[in-house]
């Protein structure tokens, strides 16, 4: 067996003296034999290495001197201790001061040996077992016994002693050593073969356990070899199919291997990258799952990892993205149809599909390079190319590819635009709001032109129609993924990259710090607010357009309902665009198409139960939004009216519906209970809790019987009425309405409501215009005819809010305060059962922001 | 004759009739015992057959004894075929699973669709309740997502089955009064009475505090009040918690999971609460063995320990989930 040589370059002798006591064991006890310097030294003429202490006081007064030689065990102990028997049997012991001193010795003796001057002693560290008690001992050097070439006769001994290094650092790396310079592991494939073909059984588990026990090792130079070649993996996948846990099976392994899994869609040169990561990831997920150590596992992540960023670069750098995406080409309204076959074009799909999952693991450099390398070359026929396939499988891979992509950098969406590497004409705009300054709708689109995200609603639109179209669960789901990372504000906000000379470092940054890089937002990212207000006129009255009719329809017939996860979809996504966009486009858009009348609606309607929760959802967090147009929209239409029907339905029921409406309830009362939230404003739970309180008074203290919640909510709002009733004799007939009356009367009076709403508009329009050119609301400019009214409605609404604002910031302190009152003032209006009048109150108070003074008036009570 | 699947694509050709569709459903059932594909429609459809099951269920389900109940399963599927065997198959048996399905094992989602499905064909002789690991973002680290996507290709198995996850209940309440309160990790400071578990929305994507993040993250320990846990969410509850609240709501046991039991399950604070532990030799190499507790219908506790399956890697679970690879 070959051992590695000798290097006589390496200067053996220890440099520094040693302060150390040498001990010589007789009978039982230690002796102390005196205080010295110990040196590690070779002699010259002989080349042997040896141990010296030199006594402390006299330096020529040697205490020991003791070769290091035959096959001694040196034990290094405590640390600072190294114990030892000679050749005669002597016990001796160096006790070092310092464990600095003890190492520096021991590193002696382990260069002794592996210079093989004393190529037969050996050195063990004896560690404490630290759980219980044994203490474990580790070869640190020393003769190493290596494994014989592989037979077919002798792999139980290899076995053996590949086992028995393996709890030794030093040992696994000399015969890792060895196994890589004799090639070792192709001769165990090769006995392998040979074992298989004459069938010799229990040398195919012998193997089996070999491998396996070199994968324990962890090293990542050996399993980096074991998978280097497509050969040497194959063979091992041979070899892990025979496990003697399993004497009886045989995985297939190789079957899976042999199967024509590549499927050639460009012409590559390179092919065996692209092998290895199949491979690999074949290996680390089928073969090696079993049993595969951390570490090891973590070796072939690795591998994985980096073969990946070479594949991605490679396929990024190449003409091989612009000749798949050329299969997709549309110039002049025609598609390249030149003998490019359907199924062809499928597999593109998937094939990129499969590289964008790939590339989205990797860091954001290749990614980019990656990504924009596929926009450039025309990614947007392609997709269009899926979302209008036939197969759903591919129209899903179509959206999951977007989404990846718009996920990770939306800024890539909206780039494009590279001067001087495109020709001129395929380019339409230099600057990202000239269109939406001058919408002209009759320009039509440039074919092949990158879609923009500033002005460009077209992926939204195709998205908006996949999704109301498409009845593919999946892709539903994946399509409502898309539009919600397009709706993101913070996304869509991240900085273009239209500046070329921008590295991609920038453009991470630019996009990790989205919102602190203000400057770069305005000066070359989109202009968010067009952006937005483009989607409030062009996409969204499309998108929620079943809501929209489901709001205008006394039929609430189950086939409105058909589309239940649509439904579903839209309730979130008002939730999102409610909460996360600017409240000045979004709402007036919700408002003004009664879109949260229609999710009410879901909840009195016949459909699932499911639908109706997230409806339950939709209007928990408008509440939460705790603003004041959308909680006075909430009970003047009869929003909540419809939730407490539903409500009504599932009171005695234990289930999540009932949990949910809980929760609802809960939600008001927790925001409205004094003692619990003090920071926000109070005044919508308040104006809340008081029409539950009037409307709901039953249900909540009788019927939910089993929690606390609706008899705190009585208890809170009057313990608030009590504070505020003290010195008003009106008090009187709170409770003589049932709930039902009210809300029947609500419900007719709905009509009657909405025309003296537009009387007083009139009245009020002049007033408001003058608000209105406050108001950097322009959405309602160009509305239509229609949709002006509506949209005065809305921003009539909304003057309270900013008149206070004027005042100093969103209800001051003391209007907090104030406030309040007018709701009792106006909720004894309701005890009287005039519905209308109620709804005047509510109005008069809200819309016009007179409250103050007529509540004080009124009640004839001073702020407090 | 016709084999299995082709069995099985004659019935899909059929019009679903409620016997066609039992059958189906049985014939899913052995397949994904047998770890064979399931096709993703499939699969879309028992989790929305599942939800409409679940959606009502209350927070806290009340089972009736006798009832087995069991602890993490974490994707070990030939083990939860051996639990199965050990406790004799559903429905004979009525069982309780305390969550944690999916996640470090091979097979999250055979384990998973396995214990759906059973719930579809037998809703009122098994329950699920929701563990740590039935959330979206534990499960795109701890493995569920990764598998998803492998036998797929795509996630959107994964958030068929996320959805799922929204819809279990929190907890479960074993034989009424003196019984056994059962959840997945254990008490929470916002939470005194089992009824206040009702007012919360669960379907929703757990929170990182509260009281439904508690029920399913908090671990008991030697603490003499709440104290805060090491795994960053939940907290670590002592005895006087447990007594509290056993007090409070008039239930004599609490079983709960979520902690690797060497021994397969172990009772502390004088009896008055169990860890089960339901994965023998966890993630493959723990070493430990499992067990699932009995509570019959006098309240009294039997456990069941048994071992790790020799897992049968015959059957491939990447089948079929091998994907053309494209170049």
């Amino acid at each position: 067996m070959e051992e590695p040589k000798p290097e006589p370059d390496v200067p053996i002798n220890t440099n520094v003296p040693r302060r150390v006591k040498v001990y010589l064991l007789q009978g039982d006890d230690w002796l102390d034999n005196g205080t010295g310097y110990c040196f590690g030294e070779v002699e010259p003429e002989s080349n042997r290495p040896y141990f010296i202490v030199r006594h402390e006081l006299d330096h020529d007064d040697i205490i020991l001197k003791l070769y290091l030689e035959g096959t001694t065990q040196y034990q290094r102990q405590q640390e600072s201790l190294i114990v030892w028997t000679d050749h005669s049997g002597k016990d001796l012991a160096l006790s070092f001061q310092e464990i600095e001193g003890c190492a520096d010795v021991c590193d002696f003796i382990v260069r002794a040996q592996h210079s093989k001057l004393s190529a037969n002693i050996s050195l063990y560290y004896v560690i404490p077992g630290s759980v219980d008690g044994d203490d474990i001992t580790e070869l640190i050097a020393g003769p190493i016994k290596y494994p014989e070439l592989p037979t077919m006769s002798n792999l139980e001994e290899c076995l053996d002693l590949i086992r028995s290094a393996s709890s030794s650092q030093y040992a696994r790396n000399c015969i890792v050593k060895y196994l890589l310079e004799q090639d070792y592991f192709d001769k165990l494939v090769g006995i392998f073969n040979q074992s298989e073909s004459s069938r010799k059984i229990t040398n195919l588990f012998l193997l089996n356990e070999i491998v396996r026990s070199l994968f324990q090792y962890g090293d990542p130079i050996l399993v980096e070899s074991f998978v280097s070649r497509i050969d040497r993996i194959y063979g091992m996948a041979g070899i892990l199919e025979y496990d003697a846990e399993t004497p009886h099976m045989k995985t297939c392994y190789r079957d899976l291997l042999d199967r024509k899994l590549f499927k050639f869609v460009i012409p590559i040169d390179d092919v065996e990258m692209f092998k290895k990561d199949f491979y690999l990831t074949f290996i680390k997920d089928v073969v090696l799952s079993r049993f595969l150590e951390d570490q090891a596992f973590h070796i072939i992540q690795s591998l994985i990892y980096t073969n990946q960023v070479n594949i991605i670069e490679y396929l990024a750098k190449s003409e091989l993205v612009k000749y798949l995406m050329s299969m997709y080409q549309v110039l002049d309204g025609y598609t390249n149809d030149d003998g490019v076959h359907v199924e062809t074009k499928r597999d593109g799909i998937r094939m990129l599909h499969q590289y964008v999952l790939i590339a989205k693991s990797l860091q954001g450099k290749q990614r980019i390079a990656f990504f924009s390398a596929l926009i450039k070359g025309g990614l947007f026929d392609m997709i269009n190319f899926a979302l209008n396939d036939d197969l759903s499988e591919i129209r899903i891979l179509g959206t999951e590819l977007i989404v990846v992509i718009i996920e990770l950098d939306v800024s890539l969406v909206n780039t494009l635009h590279h001067p001087g590497e495109e020709s001129g004409d395929l380019i339409i705009d230099d600057g990202n709001c000239k269109e939406i300054e001058e919408p002209d709708p009759n320009i039509p689109r440039c074919k092949g032109v990158n879609l923009r995200l500033s002005d460009d609603m077209t992926l939204i639109k195709i998205f908006t129609k996949l999704m109301k179209r498409d009845q593919n669960p999946g892709l539903k789901i994946q399509v409502f993924e898309a539009l919600r990372i397009l709706l993101d504000p913070e996304t869509v906000q991240a900085p273009l990259w239209c500046d070329s000379e921008r590295s991609n470092d920038d453009i991470v940054t630019g996009i990790l710090n989205g919102k602190d890089d203000t400057e770069e937002v305005n000066h070359g990212g989109v202009n968010t607010s067009n952006y937005f207000k483009a989607f409030y006129e062009q996409v969204a009255p499309e998108l929620f357009e079943s809501l929209i009719k489901l709001s205008q329809s006394n039929d609430l017939s189950p086939r409105l309902f058909q589309d239940h996860l649509l439904l579903q979809q839209l309730c979130d996504l008002i939730v999102y665009c409610c909460g996360e966009h600017d409240t000045l486009l979004s709402r007036p858009f919700f408002l003004v198409n009664d879109i949260v009348l229609g999710v009410s609606k879901i909840l009195i309607s016949k459909c699932k139960t499911s639908l109706k929760l997230s409806a339950v959802r939709c209007i928990r967090c408008l509440v939460l939004l705790n603003d004041d147009l959308y909680c006075q929209y909430i009970i003047t239409k009869p929003v909540l009216h419809n939730f407490f029907i539903f409500f009504q339905e599932v009171v005695h029921r234990n289930n999540l519906a009932n949990s949910s409406c809980l929760d609802f309830l809960d939600t008001i009362v927790k925001n409205f209970d004094p003692s619990t939230t003090a920071q926000a404003s109070k005044y919508n739970y308040h104006a809340l809790a008081h029409y539950i309180y009037q409307n709901y008074h039953e249900l909540c203290e009788t019927e939910i019987s089993y929690v606390s919640t609706g008899k705190t909510l009585i208890r809170l709002v009057e313990e608030a009425n009590f504070v505020h009733k003290q010195g008003n004799d009106e008090h009187a007939h709170m409770e003589d309405d049932s709930c039902d009356d009210d809300s029947a009367d609500m419900e007719e009076e709905e009509e009657e409501e909405e025309e003296a709403e537009k009387e007083e508009e009139e009245e009020e329009k002049e007033e408001e215009e003058e608000e209105e050119e406050e108001e950097e609301v322009e959405a309602d400019a160009e509305a239509d005819a229609e949709g002006e009214e509506l949209a005065q409605d809305t921003i009539k609404v909304s003057t309270p809010g900013n008149l206070q604002q004027e005042n100093g910031g969103p209800l001051d302190r003391n209007k907090e305060q104030e406030l309040p009152r007018v709701t009792i003032h106006s909720s004894k209006k309701i005890n009287s059962n005039h519905a209308q009048q109620q709804l005047q109150a509510l109005k008069a108070k809200h819309i016009l922001d007179v409250p103050i003074s007529l509540a004080t008036t009124s009640n004839g009570t001073t702020t407090s | 004759m016709l084999n299995l699947d082709e069995y099985v694509d004659v019935l899909k050709g059929c019009t679903r009739g409620t016997g066609k569709t039992t059958n189906i459903l049985s014939r899913t059932i052995v397949n994904i015992r047998q770890c064979k594909h399931i096709p993703e429609a499939d699969v879309a459809e028992l989790c929305s057959k599942v939800i409409e099951i679940l959606i009502e269920e209350p927070n806290i389900q009340h089972v009736d004894t006798p009832v087995t109940i069991c602890g993490d399963i974490h994707g070990q599927l030939h083990d939860l075929l051996t639990l199965l065997a050990t406790g004799n198959e559903c429905p004979e048996t009525q069982y309780l699973f305390l969550g944690d399905f999916v996640d470090r094992g091979f097979y999250s989602l055979e384990c998973f669709l396995l214990l759906i499905a059973l719930k579809v064909r037998y809703p009122d002789r098994i329950t699920l309740i929701r563990g740590n690991h039935e959330l979206r973002q534990i499960t795109t680290v701890y493995g569920f997502y990764d598998e998803c996507v492998r036998k797929y290709g795509s996630v959107n198995v994964w958030r068929f089955c996320s959805e799922v996850f929204d819809y279990l209940s929190l907890g479960a309440l074993v034989g009424g009064k003196g019984g056994v309160f059962c959840i997945h990790g254990g008490l929470s400071p916002d939470i005194d009475t089992i009824d206040q578990i009702r007012i919360l929305d669960r379907k929703q994507e757990v929170p990182h505090e509260g009281g439904m993040c508690d029920l399913l993250w908090s671990d008991p320990d030697d603490v003499p009040g709440w104290a805060v846990l090491p795994r960053g969410a939940g907290f670590l509850f002592g005895e006087n918690e447990v007594n509290q609240f056993l007090h409070t709501n008039d239930v004599s046991l609490i079983a709960r999971a979520h902690q690797l039991v060497m021994e397969g399950y172990k009772e502390i604070f004088g009896e008055k609460l169990v860890t089960v532990w339901s994965a023998p030799n966890y993630c493959y190499r723990c070493g430990n063995v499992a067990s699932v507790l009995t509570i019959d219908d006098n309240l009294q506790r039997n456990y069941k320990v048994f071992e790790a399956a020799n897992q049968d890697i015959t059957e491939l679970p990447t089948k079929r989930s091998t994907n053309d690879y494209f170049v």
